[in-house]
């Protein structure tokens, strides 16, 4: 999982892909995708309720 | 303070106060650390509670003196806990010599109190107990050992360590109503541990204080993707936990590459991996709806 979220990370471009269901993630189950997914959504949240 | 946290404080109360064995000086010391245990609320005494109510046709009033020899056991190994990682400031930290024994005793009147109820099947109750109480030493011992500093060992230790401790408070009051236990609440109960756990390692690092993981060379998934980075903040990390040279680390860059390098991203999606786990599970599983709505704000 380390190395998905690092790639991602570096190329912000495949998760609006991933958003938009134009790419998948090999290797990576849905349930593991939507979890990816949501943690990339949650990033206002993460400033605001986590981090802060 | 809710009506079920009231009714567990209370049966807290009860046990400390009709435990014979114990002189002055340990019932004192029992009652001032349950009071602090009181404000942060007893959620693994309601998971046990729950789980009872849901599986049930019958209230047993007992199941609240159950509930409170969770507490017991959970508020003793915290006791320890702390003493061990030494990064709190809870009473019991000032007198770390009495403070252990008050825990010990903890843990023997948790199983003793849950012996003396009238249920059917407490001695399955008791057994769930020390087994998972088990467990999560084993997990403690890892943890201390501060060697899991990779994804897989590091969610096996938590899995015992945090894991274990939610699974018992689930599956002591599932067997008490029912004589035996379900490996799917086992499994989900063990996710919640792991979700809290999680989440409590991205609170460490909220702070640059004694609390902070980091600070304290200390494993948890955001510093474990942090030290796989090859980047010079994350270099520098690795140095300052080898301890090969002196190293200062610049805190702001630090917190930037933790907040902004996917660090926290990477731990949030383990979280959401370990929820998604247990809402599946949850959702095939005939539960009462108050109890579901507790589980699932615990999942998140």
């Amino acid at each position: 999982m380390i190395n998905v979220i690092q790639h991602l990370e570096k190329n912000p471009e495949l998760v609006a892909l991933l958003k938009e269901q134009k790419a998948s993630l090999i290797g990576v189950s849905a349930m593991e995708q939507k979890a990816i997914l949501e943690a990339f959504n949650s990033e206002i949240e993460l400033e605001r309720d986590v981090w802060n | 303070m809710q009506e079920l946290d009231v009714k567990i404080n209370e049966s807290l109360e009860i046990l400390i106060e009709n435990e014979l064995l114990i002189g002055y000086e340990l019932r004192s010391m029992l009652k001032i650390f349950k009071e602090e245990k009181k404000v942060v609320g007893y959620s693994f005494g309601k998971l046990c509670y729950w789980h009872y109510e849901s599986f049930t046709d019958f209230l047993n009033e007992d199941i609240y003196k159950v509930a409170a020899a969770v507490e017991l056991l959970i508020l003793s190994f915290d006791i320890i806990d702390d003493l061990q990682d030494k990064d709190s400031d809870y009473s019991w930290t000032k007198t770390p010599e009495l403070s252990l024994n008050v825990a010990i005793a903890m843990l023997v009147m948790a199983s003793r109190a849950i012996r003396e109820t009238s249920f059917e099947h407490k001695s399955a109750a008791v057994q769930i107990l020390e087994d998972y109480a088990l467990r999560s030493i084993n997990g403690q011992q890892l943890d201390l050992l501060n060697s899991c500093s990779d994804e897989q060992s590091y969610l096996q230790m938590i899995e015992q360590k945090s894991g274990s401790l939610t699974a018992m408070g689930c599956l002591i009051g599932e067997v008490l109503a029912k004589g035996e236990s379900s490996s799917e609440v086992e499994e989900y109960g063990k996710y919640i541990g792991i979700i809290q756990q999680i989440k409590n390692d991205i609170q460490s690092l909220k702070t640059w204080g004694s609390k902070n993981d980091l600070l304290n060379k200390r494993y948890s998934l955001p510093i474990i993707y942090l030290l796989s980075q090859k980047n010079d903040v994350s270099k520098s990390v690795i140095s300052y936990y080898n301890e090969d040279i002196v190293t200062f680390l610049d805190n702001n860059a630090t917190e930037n590459e933790l907040t902004n390098g996917g660090a926290i991203r990477y731990a949030i999606t383990i979280k959401n991996v370990y929820k998604f786990k247990a809402l599946s599970i949850l959702e095939n599983l005939a539960i009462n709806e108050v109890c579901k709505d507790y589980l699932i704000k615990l999942m998140k």
